[in-house]
Protein backbone atom coordinates (compact mmCIF):
# COMPACT_ATOMS: atom_id res chain seq x y z
CA UNK A 1 0.00 0.00 0.00
CA UNK A 2 1.61 3.24 -1.13
CA UNK A 3 1.49 5.86 1.66
CA UNK A 4 -0.44 9.00 0.79
CA UNK A 5 0.29 12.46 2.17
CA UNK A 6 -2.01 15.38 1.34
CA UNK A 7 -0.72 18.96 1.85
CA UNK A 8 -3.02 21.95 1.34
CA UNK A 9 -3.67 25.59 2.13
CA UNK A 10 -6.05 25.32 5.07
CA UNK A 11 -8.31 22.33 5.81
CA UNK A 12 -9.18 21.59 2.16
CA UNK A 13 -7.11 18.37 2.17
CA UNK A 14 -8.40 16.90 5.42
CA UNK A 15 -12.01 17.65 4.44
CA UNK A 16 -11.43 16.17 0.98
CA UNK A 17 -9.94 13.03 2.53
CA UNK A 18 -13.04 12.71 4.75
CA UNK A 19 -15.30 13.06 1.68
CA UNK A 20 -13.27 10.42 -0.16
CA UNK A 21 -13.41 8.11 2.88
CA UNK A 22 -17.21 8.46 2.83
CA UNK A 23 -17.11 6.86 -0.63
CA UNK A 24 -14.15 4.52 -0.22
CA UNK A 25 -14.12 3.63 3.46
CA UNK A 26 -11.60 4.54 6.15
CA UNK A 27 -8.01 4.82 4.94
CA UNK A 28 -4.87 3.71 6.71
CA UNK A 29 -1.49 5.03 5.64
CA UNK A 30 -3.01 8.33 4.53
CA UNK A 31 -2.70 11.72 6.22
CA UNK A 32 -3.66 15.31 5.42
CA UNK A 33 -1.84 18.36 6.79
CA UNK A 34 -3.28 21.90 6.68
CA UNK A 35 -0.92 24.84 6.29
CA UNK A 36 -2.28 27.56 8.58
CA UNK A 37 -2.21 31.24 7.58
CA UNK A 38 0.03 32.02 10.57
CA UNK A 39 2.35 29.04 10.10
CA UNK A 40 5.94 29.48 8.96
CA UNK A 41 7.32 27.40 6.13
CA UNK A 42 9.83 25.96 8.60
CA UNK A 43 7.16 24.86 11.10
CA UNK A 44 5.13 23.26 8.32
CA UNK A 45 8.25 21.47 7.06
CA UNK A 46 8.78 19.95 10.51
CA UNK A 47 5.22 18.59 10.50
CA UNK A 48 5.65 17.24 6.97
CA UNK A 49 8.88 15.45 7.96
CA UNK A 50 7.13 13.89 10.98
CA UNK A 51 4.18 12.72 8.87
CA UNK A 52 6.50 11.22 6.25
CA UNK A 53 8.40 9.33 8.96
CA UNK A 54 5.12 7.95 10.34
CA UNK A 55 3.69 7.01 6.93
CA UNK A 56 6.85 5.45 5.51
CA UNK A 57 8.46 5.87 2.11
CA UNK A 58 8.25 6.17 -0.81
CA UNK A 59 5.00 8.10 -0.52
CA UNK A 60 2.76 9.86 -3.00
CA UNK A 61 2.36 13.50 -1.95
CA UNK A 62 -0.71 15.31 -3.28
CA UNK A 63 -0.74 19.11 -3.01
CA UNK A 64 -3.41 21.63 -3.98
CA UNK A 65 -1.38 24.13 -5.98
CA UNK A 66 1.95 24.01 -7.80
CA UNK A 67 4.16 26.89 -6.57
CA UNK A 68 2.27 27.25 -3.27
CA UNK A 69 3.95 26.78 0.09
CA UNK A 70 2.82 23.12 0.53
CA UNK A 71 4.41 22.41 -2.87
CA UNK A 72 7.60 24.30 -2.00
CA UNK A 73 7.91 22.48 1.32
CA UNK A 74 7.35 19.06 -0.28
CA UNK A 75 10.01 19.68 -2.92
CA UNK A 76 12.56 21.18 -0.55
CA UNK A 77 12.05 18.13 1.72
CA UNK A 78 12.95 15.84 -1.18
CA UNK A 79 9.49 14.26 -1.51
CA UNK A 80 9.83 14.22 -5.31
CA UNK A 81 13.20 12.48 -5.10
CA UNK A 82 12.16 9.66 -2.73
CA UNK A 83 8.56 9.42 -3.87
CA UNK A 84 6.32 11.51 -6.08
CA UNK A 85 4.64 14.92 -5.73
CA UNK A 86 1.53 15.83 -7.73
CA UNK A 87 -0.17 19.24 -7.70
CA UNK A 88 -3.81 19.78 -8.67
CA UNK A 89 -5.53 17.77 -5.96
CA UNK A 90 -9.21 17.08 -6.63
CA UNK A 91 -11.83 14.62 -5.39
CA UNK A 92 -11.84 12.46 -8.55
CA UNK A 93 -8.03 12.23 -8.53
CA UNK A 94 -7.99 11.41 -4.82
CA UNK A 95 -10.58 8.67 -5.39
CA UNK A 96 -8.44 7.24 -8.21
CA UNK A 97 -5.40 7.37 -5.93
CA UNK A 98 -7.19 5.52 -3.15
CA UNK A 99 -8.35 2.87 -5.59
CA UNK A 100 -4.94 2.36 -7.19
CA UNK A 101 -2.54 2.66 -4.28
CA UNK A 102 -2.94 -0.92 -2.99
CA UNK A 103 -1.45 -2.18 -6.25
CA UNK A 104 0.92 0.53 -7.49
CA UNK A 105 4.10 2.02 -6.13
CA UNK A 106 4.46 5.79 -5.80
CA UNK A 107 6.00 6.26 -9.23
CA UNK A 108 3.52 4.08 -11.14
CA UNK A 109 0.67 5.64 -9.19
CA UNK A 110 1.79 9.16 -10.09
CA UNK A 111 2.14 8.27 -13.77
CA UNK A 112 -1.31 6.70 -13.83
CA UNK A 113 -2.92 9.69 -12.06
CA UNK A 114 -1.23 12.09 -14.48
CA UNK A 115 -2.66 10.04 -17.35
CA UNK A 116 -6.16 10.06 -15.83
CA UNK A 117 -6.19 13.74 -14.79
CA UNK A 118 -7.63 15.25 -18.02
CA UNK A 119 -10.55 12.78 -17.92
CA UNK A 120 -11.52 13.96 -14.42
CA UNK A 121 -12.24 17.47 -15.67
CA UNK A 122 -15.47 17.24 -17.62
CA UNK A 123 -17.56 19.88 -19.39
CA UNK A 124 -21.13 18.63 -19.24
CA UNK A 125 -22.44 20.42 -22.35
CA UNK A 126 -19.69 18.86 -24.50
CA UNK A 127 -20.59 15.46 -23.13
CA UNK A 128 -24.31 16.01 -23.86
CA UNK A 129 -23.56 17.24 -27.38
CA UNK A 130 -21.44 14.17 -28.09
CA UNK A 131 -24.38 11.92 -27.16
CA UNK A 132 -22.02 9.64 -25.24
CA UNK A 133 -22.52 8.70 -21.62
CA UNK A 134 -19.52 9.49 -19.51
CA UNK A 135 -20.44 9.30 -15.87
CA UNK A 136 -19.57 6.15 -14.02
CA UNK B 1 11.68 46.96 -15.19
CA UNK B 2 8.78 48.58 -13.48
CA UNK B 3 8.29 47.42 -9.89
CA UNK B 4 4.52 47.06 -9.48
CA UNK B 5 4.74 45.74 -5.94
CA UNK B 6 7.49 45.39 -3.35
CA UNK B 7 6.47 42.96 -0.64
CA UNK B 8 7.78 41.46 2.58
CA UNK B 9 6.67 37.82 2.71
CA UNK B 10 8.59 35.11 4.54
CA UNK B 11 7.12 32.48 2.23
CA UNK B 12 8.57 34.36 -0.79
CA UNK B 13 7.14 32.71 -3.93
CA UNK B 14 3.84 31.07 -2.96
CA UNK B 15 0.14 30.94 -3.77
CA UNK B 16 -0.85 34.44 -2.57
CA UNK B 17 1.92 35.99 -4.64
CA UNK B 18 1.65 33.91 -7.82
CA UNK B 19 -2.12 33.55 -7.93
CA UNK B 20 -3.29 36.61 -5.98
CA UNK B 21 -0.89 39.46 -6.64
CA UNK B 22 0.69 38.49 -9.96
CA UNK B 23 -2.70 38.04 -11.64
CA UNK B 24 -4.21 41.20 -10.18
CA UNK B 25 -1.21 43.30 -11.23
CA UNK B 26 -0.51 41.42 -14.48
CA UNK B 27 3.06 40.96 -13.34
CA UNK B 28 5.34 38.82 -15.48
CA UNK B 29 8.46 38.67 -13.32
CA UNK B 30 9.16 37.80 -9.69
CA UNK B 31 12.41 39.12 -8.23
CA UNK B 32 13.40 37.32 -5.03
CA UNK B 33 15.86 39.51 -3.14
CA UNK B 34 17.34 37.14 -0.59
CA UNK B 35 20.95 36.26 0.27
CA UNK B 36 20.14 32.81 1.67
CA UNK B 37 18.06 31.69 -1.31
CA UNK B 38 20.62 33.12 -3.75
CA UNK B 39 23.27 30.95 -2.06
CA UNK B 40 21.15 27.76 -2.01
CA UNK B 41 21.29 25.78 -5.30
CA UNK B 42 18.30 23.65 -4.27
CA UNK B 43 16.00 26.64 -3.71
CA UNK B 44 17.34 28.40 -6.81
CA UNK B 45 16.26 25.37 -8.82
CA UNK B 46 12.95 24.67 -7.12
CA UNK B 47 11.40 28.10 -6.56
CA UNK B 48 11.11 29.12 -10.24
CA UNK B 49 9.92 25.66 -11.27
CA UNK B 50 6.19 25.88 -10.68
CA UNK B 51 5.32 29.44 -11.61
CA UNK B 52 3.27 29.83 -14.80
CA UNK B 53 5.46 29.44 -17.92
CA UNK B 54 5.09 33.07 -19.04
CA UNK B 55 6.50 34.30 -15.72
CA UNK B 56 10.20 34.91 -15.20
CA UNK B 57 11.87 34.43 -11.81
CA UNK B 58 15.10 36.20 -10.85
CA UNK B 59 16.82 35.25 -7.60
CA UNK B 60 19.31 37.91 -6.51
CA UNK B 61 21.37 38.81 -3.48
CA UNK B 62 20.09 41.96 -1.74
CA UNK B 63 22.92 44.10 -3.11
CA UNK B 64 22.39 42.69 -6.62
CA UNK B 65 18.66 43.38 -6.38
CA UNK B 66 19.28 46.97 -5.22
CA UNK B 67 21.58 47.48 -8.18
CA UNK B 68 19.17 45.84 -10.65
CA UNK B 69 16.20 47.96 -9.54
CA UNK B 70 18.23 51.18 -9.30
CA UNK B 71 19.55 50.67 -12.85
CA UNK B 72 16.21 49.49 -14.24
CA UNK B 73 17.58 46.16 -15.49
CA UNK B 74 15.17 43.56 -16.93
CA UNK B 75 13.73 46.07 -19.44
CA UNK B 76 9.98 45.91 -20.02
CA UNK B 77 9.38 43.48 -17.16
CA UNK B 78 6.44 44.02 -14.81
CA UNK B 79 8.02 43.04 -11.52
CA UNK B 80 6.96 41.91 -8.06
CA UNK B 81 9.93 42.37 -5.73
CA UNK B 82 9.99 39.98 -2.77
CA UNK B 83 11.83 40.27 0.54
CA UNK B 84 11.71 37.68 3.33
CA UNK B 85 11.92 40.25 6.14
CA UNK B 86 11.84 43.94 7.03
CA UNK B 87 15.57 43.99 7.90
CA UNK B 88 16.24 42.62 4.38
CA UNK B 89 14.16 45.44 2.86
CA UNK B 90 16.13 47.96 4.97
CA UNK B 91 19.39 46.40 3.73
CA UNK B 92 18.11 46.75 0.14
CA UNK B 93 17.52 50.47 0.68
CA UNK B 94 20.92 50.90 2.40
CA UNK B 95 22.46 49.27 -0.69
CA UNK B 96 20.91 51.96 -2.89
CA UNK B 97 17.69 50.20 -3.88
CA UNK B 98 14.77 52.59 -4.47
CA UNK B 99 11.69 51.65 -2.43
CA UNK B 100 8.74 54.07 -2.47
CA UNK B 101 6.08 51.67 -1.18
CA UNK B 102 6.45 48.41 0.74
CA UNK B 103 3.64 45.92 1.17
CA UNK B 104 3.80 43.87 4.38
CA UNK B 105 2.38 40.46 3.52
CA UNK B 106 3.59 37.71 5.81
CA UNK B 107 5.99 37.83 8.74
CA UNK B 108 5.11 34.82 10.83
CA UNK B 109 5.47 34.46 14.56
CA UNK B 110 8.93 33.54 15.83
CA UNK B 111 10.53 33.83 19.29
CA UNK B 112 10.78 37.51 20.26
CA UNK B 113 8.01 38.60 17.90
CA UNK B 114 4.59 39.96 18.88
CA UNK B 115 1.49 39.26 16.78
CA UNK B 116 0.20 42.38 15.05
CA UNK B 117 -2.27 40.96 12.55
CA UNK B 118 -3.01 37.55 11.01
CA UNK B 119 0.31 36.33 9.59
CA UNK B 120 2.16 39.45 10.70
CA UNK B 121 4.27 39.43 13.87
CA UNK B 122 7.09 41.85 14.58
CA UNK B 123 10.16 41.72 16.83
CA UNK B 124 12.39 44.61 17.87
CA UNK B 125 14.64 44.26 14.79
CA UNK B 126 11.57 44.31 12.51
CA UNK B 127 10.23 47.45 14.20
CA UNK B 128 13.65 49.10 13.94
CA UNK B 129 13.84 48.23 10.22
CA UNK B 130 10.30 49.56 9.66
CA UNK B 131 11.23 52.88 11.31
CA UNK B 132 14.45 53.07 9.33
CA UNK B 133 12.56 52.48 6.07
CA UNK B 134 9.91 55.02 6.98
CA UNK B 135 12.58 57.61 7.82
CA UNK B 136 14.15 56.90 4.41
CA UNK B 137 10.84 57.73 2.71
CA UNK B 138 9.26 54.29 2.20
CA UNK B 139 5.49 54.04 2.82
CA UNK B 140 4.71 50.77 4.61
CA UNK B 141 1.27 49.18 4.47
CA UNK B 142 -0.20 45.86 5.61
CA UNK B 143 -2.10 43.89 3.00
CA UNK B 144 -2.07 40.12 2.53
CA UNK B 145 -4.01 39.88 -0.74
CA UNK B 146 -5.16 42.39 -3.38
CA UNK B 147 -8.82 42.24 -2.27
CA UNK B 148 -8.03 43.67 1.16
CA UNK B 149 -7.78 47.36 1.98
CA UNK B 150 -4.23 48.48 2.75
CA UNK B 151 -3.55 49.53 6.35
CA UNK B 152 -0.64 51.84 7.21
CA UNK B 153 1.91 50.05 9.40
CA UNK B 154 3.46 52.95 11.30
CA UNK B 155 0.50 53.78 13.60
CA UNK B 156 0.46 50.13 14.71
CA UNK B 157 4.08 50.06 15.86
CA UNK B 158 4.91 50.22 19.57
CA UNK B 159 6.16 53.66 20.67
CA UNK B 160 9.93 54.12 20.26
CA UNK B 161 12.08 53.25 23.25
CA UNK B 162 13.06 56.36 25.22
CA UNK B 163 16.59 57.35 24.32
Amino acid sequence: MTPLLILTHGEFGSVLLKSAEAMYGPQSGAAALALGPDETREDFAVRVAKARAELGEPALVLVDLACGTPWNVALLAGCAADGEVLAGLSLPLLLEALGLRPNLGARELALELARLAPQTFVRASALLASGEGGCA
Amino acid sequence: MSVLLARVDDRLIHGQVVVGWARALEADCLVVANDAVAADPMQRTLLPMAVPPQMKVAILRLTEAADAVARGLLPGKRVILLFASLPDAAQFVRSGGPLKDLNIGGIRLAPGRQVLRTAVALGPEDVAAARELSAAGTALTLRMVPGEAPEPLLPLLPPPEPA
